[in-house]
């Protein structure tokens, strides 16, 4: 029988080859190939990563986990990086740990405000409902498609004790506005990073602001495990809090296949528990299962050392479209960078101004014909949507920038599989449509 | 308590402070995650091997200070076999298999009064924190209570001198059951929980920190909570 260790070696190595014959670079061809807005980056590791983790077949948290775990942790200069399901999960989770019974008296809890915006994603806003806390919607900025710094203090009331924001397609929020307020008032902020890793304000990695922030690995975002996302943060009381949300809420923090790492695992006390029940089937929470396997974390694992150059080439790609977008100004609102920030774009958004000649449809569609994928600009005011049209709610203003950019804006891709080819590409088919007009 | 990582670290001193007892200083050859006084690591003898289980380990506690990160102690004695093991095979170069942090209990340099208790061995958690404070200072009173049996057994001497000499808030009694009445440096006896408290000067505005024997951790435990201090104050390091 051959030695299962040279076995694995020459499965990674016709692997890779495997790679290089299906996915090997192939040339771009203009009005055949699609424009993504966003798509999986990767090379003959994230496969080799993956074979080598099947082989391994761990199946749940195992060594590339911890891997991708540690180096996430490092890029972001954080204790704490929880793994889960997905982006949406980390949201759940991130929210859910703020209402733990360990906060005491910081501990949100049902009824309680939780300022935000409703041009989001809905899972910004999903579990603020879910966990029964109420959303104060804040009108946002047309240009940086952020909540308004200024109206901000206007959404407070005595019942606030959460903020809860995503960097809107990469573009960080008003950082030191929201900081201010959340400091002066002892709230909490929840930064939902999942379209912004990379992404950094005054010099510092959005991400790290908050006292618990979320990062998606969907394949439209900065680096992909498929599905998958996680939770980080720099507080360790909120992070094994995470953690027992994402495990069942158990109150054991033992990994898949370990026990009595804490060396009492008969001899605490619970609830009414008998004294020394297990400690590994101790509740002190209301949990999900929501973990990655580890076949996940080894893409995510190859992902994260190309994090640098991704967020490199999508900068480069926002800079080259909107050099050749700006001509078009007059008609078009052209993305705006929050002052202090450097973004590590998701995608260029655009919206088409009140008084121009065109429809946003007419745009989209000239795109979209000659194979430019197009997206807007997610849920448009997520009140309009059916699930959150009767939810419990509080409305800052009238969200007129809100319901503008439902009605105006789209994005097109910047993501590091475009090429300076695909961009003037794109640029050539705005310049297509303009001349139409 | 920050992501736990699994480490090789190599030895590089032994200290033997008796038969049974040793000291081991450790470089880490990864970087290590980060940790706060009073946790502890789990060791291994056996190479860590990422595809399967961890190996066999024992428990310890980190016995430095996490801001000299660059290399870690921990005390180790004899317990049963596998500890013996330890205690004979490990040497000076030896390559060891840690994963940490782990542990709840933590100790804040400022806030509340400290009372550290600490029996024989059961001083290790106690000493990160007090390198710890010699690091960064410490803001309210700490006091160390610690017995063994006789002088030899005591170790850490040496740090215990420089907190007595450096930190103004610090002060130490040593319990030595077998030493001369007239030796001044030390009490006779065995560590006593009613002497610890008439030392003490706000019992209820103190944090009490109990590491050593389970015999001994349960009864002052229950002592403590006789004279009024609650279970919030009281902080035990023992492992099963």
């Amino acid at each position: 029988m051959e030695d299962s260790e040279n076995l694995r070696r020459e499965i990674i190595a016709l692997t890779k080859k495997y790679y290089d014959s299906k996915f090997g670079s192939k040339k771009f061809e203009k009005g055949r190939d699609k424009v993504f807005y966003a798509g999986r980056v990767f090379d003959e590791n994230e496969l080799a990563n993956l074979v080598d983790s099947s082989l391994d077949f761990w199946l749940t948290e195992g060594r590339y986990s911890e891997q991708f775990q540690a180096k996430l942790a490092g890029y972001l200069g954080v204790s704490d990086v929880t793994l889960v399901n997905s982006g949406s999960s980390a949201n759940l989770i991130a929210l859910s740990a703020l209402t733990s019974p360990k906060l005491g008296s910081r501990a949100l809890r049902p009824g309680d405000e939780v300022i935000t915006v409703a041009a989001a994603f809905p899972s910004t806003v999903s579990p603020i409902v879910q966990l029964q806390l109420v959303p104060v919607f804040v009108d946002i900025e047309l240009g940086t498609y952020n909540i308004m710094p200024e109206r901000i203090r206007q959404a407070l009331s005595p019942k606030t004790k959460a903020i809860m924001l995503a960097h809107t397609l990469g573009n960080p929020v008003n950082v030191d506005s929201v900081m201010e307020i959340v400091k002066e008032r002892e709230l909490w902020f929840v930064e939902d990073n999942c379209d912004a890793l990379g992404s950094t304000y005054d010099g510092k990695l959005t991400g790290t602001f908050g006292h618990i922030s979320t990062v998606s690995f969907y394949p439209a975002h900065h680096i992909t495990t498929g599905e998958g996302g996680c939770v980080a943060t720099n507080d360790e009381n909120l992070a094994r809090i995470a953690k027992s949300f994402r495990d069942w809420g158990r109150d054991c923090y033992c990994s898949g296949g370990e026990n009595n790492t804490c060396g009492r695992r008969y001899s605490q006390q619970f609830g009414t528990l008998p004294y020394g029940y297990d400690h590994k089937y101790v509740y002190t929470h209301i949990g999900y299962n929501l973990k990655m396997t580890d076949l996940q974390a080894a893409i995510g694992a190859a992902q994260v050392e190309k994090l640098p150059s991704f967020v490199k080439a999508r900068k480069a790609n926002f800079a080259r479209l909107y050099k050749g977008l700006a001509r078009f100004e007059e008609s078009l609102i052209l993305p705006l960078a929050t002052p202090k920030s450097d973004p590590a774009w998701f995608a260029f958004p655009i919206s088409v101004r009140n008084n121009s000649r065109f429809s946003r449809k007419d745009l989209v569609s000239h795109l979209e014909n000659n194979r430019i994928e197009t997206r807007y600009l997610f849920c448009g005011n997520l009140l309009c949507q059916p699930a959150f049209q009767n939810i419990e709610r509080r409305v800052i203003g009238d969200l007129s920038n809100t319901n503008f950019t439902m009605e105006n804006t789209f994005f097109v891709g910047v993501y590091p599989g475009l090429t300076e080819e695909h961009i003037d590409y794109v640029i050539e088919k705005f310049e297509e449509f303009f001349k139409t007009l | 308590m920050a992501n736990v990582r699994k480490i090789s670290a190599e030895v590089t001193s032994v200290l033997k402070h008796s038969n049974e007892v040793c000291t081991l200083i450790l470089r880490p050859l990864e970087p290590l995650p980060r940790f706060h006084p009073g946790q502890f690591l789990h060791l291994s003898l056996e190479a860590y091997d990422p595809t399967r289980q961890w190996p066999e380990s024992r428990v310890f506690s980190i016995a430095s200070s996490p801001l000299r990160s660059s290399s870690l102690r921990i005390t180790l004695a004899v317990k049963g076999k596998y500890t013996r093991r330890m205690f004979d095979e490990i040497r000076q170069g030896s390559i060891v298999f840690l994963k940490l942090p782990y542990g709840d209990v933590s100790f804040e340099p400022n806030g509340r009064d400290k009372v550290l208790i600490a029996g024989g061995t059961g001083i290790t958690p106690f000493v990160s924190f007090l390198e710890y404070i010699l690091d960064v200072g410490v803001r309210a009173p700490v006091m160390l209570f610690y017995g063994v049996r006789s002088r030899d057994l005591i170790i850490y001497h040496e740090l215990l001198e420089e907190c007595s000499r450096k930190l103004e808030l610090f002060s130490k009694l040593v319990f030595v059951e077998n030493v001369p009445e007239s030796d001044p440096e030390y009490q006779r006896g065995k560590l006593d929980i009613e002497t610890i408290l008439s030392r003490v000067r706000d019992a209820q505005g103190s944090d009490f920190y109990l590491s050593g024997p389970p015999l001994m951790i349960k009864s002052f435990e229950a002592t403590l909570m006789a004279q009024s201090v609650t279970r919030e104050q009281i902080f035990t390091d023992q492992w099963e």
